[in-house]
């Protein structure tokens, strides 16, 4: 895309506030957050609980975020509007309702890859293509969805590679097979730290009022739950591979 | 009058740090990929509803945590990796794939490979589980 395509296409906002909103009962209930900075996904990729229990030889998987998610509301939010309380009191947010938490905070982590055709096109770089939710048009409170939000990396050295499955295979244990646990690591981190490594160039995002360009701009600029989905689909990318 | 601690405090283990359970990983991890192709034959056939129950009866039983899979899993593709690039080695990657070269030679002696079509077999077996030719003579 040249520099001209990027500035006509409509770019992610990465520092602007995020607004969501919600239409309960016909009335529209809106969310608006400060911008979640790269420690705010961090504690919330840390909260996250994976593991895998066994009792008597019957296994359980236990994936659990929806309370990392709350503590990321109730970190980031800075405000609601059609609610009927008093906004500004100390415990105002606690008064929220869970599952109106819940549900925006599903909006706010929402991003996916996108696979197309091109991805086979083999180069220099290799391209992940995200979509994401990011924040409510003003004038009809409809979120705003971007797709085709471009990252591009330089291909992973064997190192990098054994990086991520070397930190991503290091797991806790407790017990025996029989009556066991295990608890996996958040692959979050070790991807975030390999896309800082491995960005060359992204398309769709802007910062500042400019489209995003240059490696240490996008390193500090880059939404963390952007970053960790884009590297986590380069290193264990999820294809239908069949044999015809 | 407070009770005294419980001596019997679950103690968490990082699981690249246990060579005895990551042993018996790689040991089921083996007999695991033996039993397999039989066994996703016959779950092929097996109705949804009853593959779990079918694949533990078809399947060995594991015996240890799941993270010791994982790390297993880790050592095998660290392994074919350094068939053709050198790599600094932390201890624990060392003396795990020592334990893993060591369980895979255990299994290969307890399931030589068809004189035919190379495919291991158990000892007891006097035709090869995949091309049938006769073994062991």
């Amino acid at each position: 895309m040249t520099e001209t395509e990027q500035q006509d296409k409509v770019l992610l906002p990465l520092d602007a506030p995020r607004s969501i909103a919600l239409r309960v009962n016909q009335k529209l209930l809106t969310w608006h957050f400060r911008r979640v900075t790269q420690p705010d996904w961090q504690k919330f990729f840390d909260g996250i609980v994976n593991r895998t229990l066994r009792h008597n030889g019957v296994e359980e998987r236990v994936f659990e975020s929806d309370t990392a998610l709350l503590e990321l509301v109730d970190r980031t939010l800075s405000s609601v509007h059609g609610y009927d309380f008093d906004a500004t009191a100390a415990d105002w947010k606690a008064a929220l309702p869970i599952q109106h938490k819940v549900t925006v905070g599903v909006v706010l982590r929402a991003v996916a890859c996108e696979t197309a055709v091109d991805d086979l096109v083999l180069g220099p770089h290799i391209d992940v293509r995200l979509t994401s939710s990011w924040s409510m048009e003003k004038q009809t409170g409809r979120m705003t969805t971007y797709s085709g939000l471009v990252h591009r990396f330089r291909h992973p050295s064997i190192e990098q590679m054994r990086e991520f499955n070397f930190e991503t295979s290091r797991t806790r244990i407790l017990g025996t097979g029989q009556d066991g646990v295990t608890v996996y690591p958040n692959r979050q981190s070790v991807a975030m730290r390999l896309y800082d490594q491995l960005i060359d160039s992204v398309e769709g995002y802007a910062a500042k009022g400019e489209p995003l360009t240059g490696i240490e701009a996008i390193r500090s600029e880059m939404d963390a739950m952007h970053k960790a989905t884009a590297a986590m689909q380069l290193f264990s990318p999820s294809q239908s591979i069949e044999i015809p | 009058m407070t009770a005294p601690p419980s001596s019997k405090r679950p103690v968490w283990r990082d699981a690249s740090r246990d060579p005895d359970a990551l042993a018996r990983a790689a040991a089921e991890f083996f007999e695991e990929g033996y039993e397999y192709p039989i066994a996703s034959k016959i779950l092929a056939d097996t109705p949804v509803e009853l593959q779990a129950e079918a694949r533990g009866k078809l399947l060995p039983r594991r015996t240890v945590p799941d993270g010791c899979y994982v790390w297993a899993s880790y050592l095998i593709w660290l392994e074919r990796v350094l068939d053709v690039v050198d790599l600094q080695l932390a201890a624990a990657e060392v003396e795990g794939l020592m334990i893993l070269r060591r369980e895979r030679n255990r299994f290969e002696s307890g399931h030589p490979p068809c004189p035919r079509c190379g495919m291991p077999n158990a000892l007891h077996l006097l035709r090869c589980r995949e091309c049938m030719a006769e073994i062991g003579k």
